[in-house]
């Protein structure tokens, strides 16, 4: 019987994690605060942007695009960064021998963690909404706008949360854990902004779609710039599906190996 | 009287006499006998309207023609010419289509000047295998300047959102500093 199963084993383990997570987060100004800068620049831009096609100077979805396309990833950016400080910051901040010697499983600590980083992905898009809904309202693409921004959102989201308490778990230090999340992340998103000519050929093609974060980002601009259906182009959510379960998997078979480290 | 028919169908194809109606893949004469016209001549916008001008196309040949393209374009002399057209529409040249001998056909555009000034816009006709173009007279384009505050209706939320999330954040301070 292993050391973690042999504790008292609660089958809500990990909703008291994540309640009091969610609690920490979001009662205190951590939460509000990133989201706070999240709505600020979502603002501008739409701002921006939204004259910018009033003029004509961008065309109409294609300002839908690029707030669509930001909203998701720098609203996932908001989840990784709480994900990424989840366990390091425990060990950075000295507390997390305190959780480790209470009655959970590590798993139930993990997944109680995913659960309070993901409803920062909840909350950008509740910020995010009102922006795409009153953008995507002039070229009339109002629906395919929120569908890419949940379903595809939420898998790019989930992924990355998930790859974020992955390193959070391994990183002794938080300092670690972030840079390395962060970098990861623009290394992703980067492919998404090749050149049409590379993008589209076989090995960019490929590549975009086997990536997670860029295969989110195209389908948000061939569905809502391109003007292209969703039959199309429905296997770029083939890996940041798969992204998001394995990723979730990895990251909840990691809980066994958190150490308490010497991160001060 | 095959003897007869030989010289008689030779002489015809010489003189490129056909026994069918003559068509417009028999050969293609130039562009002289087609006109473009633009309408309106002018157009006194602010900047960010949409301007619907109508190219209208006559054939005055005795060919159908079936082989045309419309194409449209900006200048702006006073600029010394430099405007790019695709920034006023997505599509430059449309295909005309079927146009009979003496038929015209009509063509409707949904242009949209970026910048404020004054502009020419023309069309012009064109075939593959000519070697001239069909010009049309000058649509003058008028734009004054308009910037709006509240572009395509997205001030209320750029103020309220982060009002609100900023409010959230303030009494979560608040209340953490008491």
């Amino acid at each position: 019987m292993s050391s973690t199963a042999a504790r008292t084993p609660s089958r809500a383990g990990w909703s008291i994690v994540a309640r009091q997570e969610l609690t920490e987060l979001w009662d205190s100004t951590r939460g509000p605060g990133v989201l706070l800068g999240f709505s600020v620049l979502l603002a501008a831009l739409s701002y921006l942007v939204s004259a910018d096609a009033g003029i004509n100077l961008l065309d109409a979805r294609e300002s839908v695009g690029v707030i669509v396309q930001t909203a998701i990833a720098l609203g996932t950016l908001t989840a990784l960064v709480i994900s990424s400080d989840a366990i390091s910051g425990e060990r950075e901040r000295g507390t997390l021998e305190s959780l480790l010697v209470t009655p959970l499983h590590r798993r139930d600590l993990v997944i109680g963690k995913l659960i309070s980083a993901t409803s920062m992905w909840v909350a950008a898009i509740l910020v995010s909404l009102p922006f795409v809904v009153v953008l995507a309202r002039g070229p009339g693409v109002a629906f395919d706008a929120v569908i890419v921004l949940v379903v595809a959102g939420s898998l790019v989201a989930a992924a990355l949360t998930a790859f974020g308490l992955a390193i959070s778990s391994l990183a002794m230090s938080n300092r670690v854990s972030l840079a390395s999340a962060i970098s990861i992340m623009l290394l992703l998103a980067a492919p998404s902004r090749l050149p049409g000519v590379t993008a589209n050929g076989v090995l960019g093609s490929i590549f975009i779609k086997l990536n997670p974060v860029s295969a989110g980002l195209r389908l948000a601009n061939e569905v809502l710039v391109g003007q292209q259906g969703w039959a199309d182009h429905w296997s770029l959510l083939v890996s940041p599906a798969v992204a998001a379960v394995v990723l979730t998997a990895v990251a909840i078979r990691l809980s066994g190996r958190i150490e308490l480290g010497d991160a001060r | 009287m095959s003897k007869l028919l030989t010289p008689l169908l030779l002489i015809m194809a010489l003189a490129n006499v056909g026994l069918e109606p003559s068509d417009a893949s028999a050969a293609t004469p130039g562009l002289d006998r087609i006109t473009v016209e633009i309408t309106p001549v002018h157009a006194d916008v602010a900047l960010g309207d949409t301007i619907e001008m109508r190219v209208t196309i006559t054939n005055s040949s005795e060919v159908a023609r079936d082989d045309l393209v419309a194409h449209i374009d900006v200048t702006s002399p006073d600029r010394g010419g430099s405007v790019d057209p695709e920034d006023w529409t997505a599509t430059l040249s449309k295909p005309v289509g079927q146009l009979a001998a003496g038929a015209s056909a009509t063509i409707d555009w949904s242009i949209q000047p970026i910048s404020p000034g004054t502009f020419q816009v023309y069309a012009v006709a064109l075939a593959a295998d000519a070697d001239d173009v069909a010009g049309s007279n000058v649509l003058m384009v008028s734009v004054t300047d308009q910037r709006s505050l509240n572009p395509q209706g997205v001030l209320p939320v750029v103020l309220i959102v982060p009002a609100a999330v900023g409010a959230l954040f303030f009494s979560r301070l608040r209340r953490n500093r008491a």
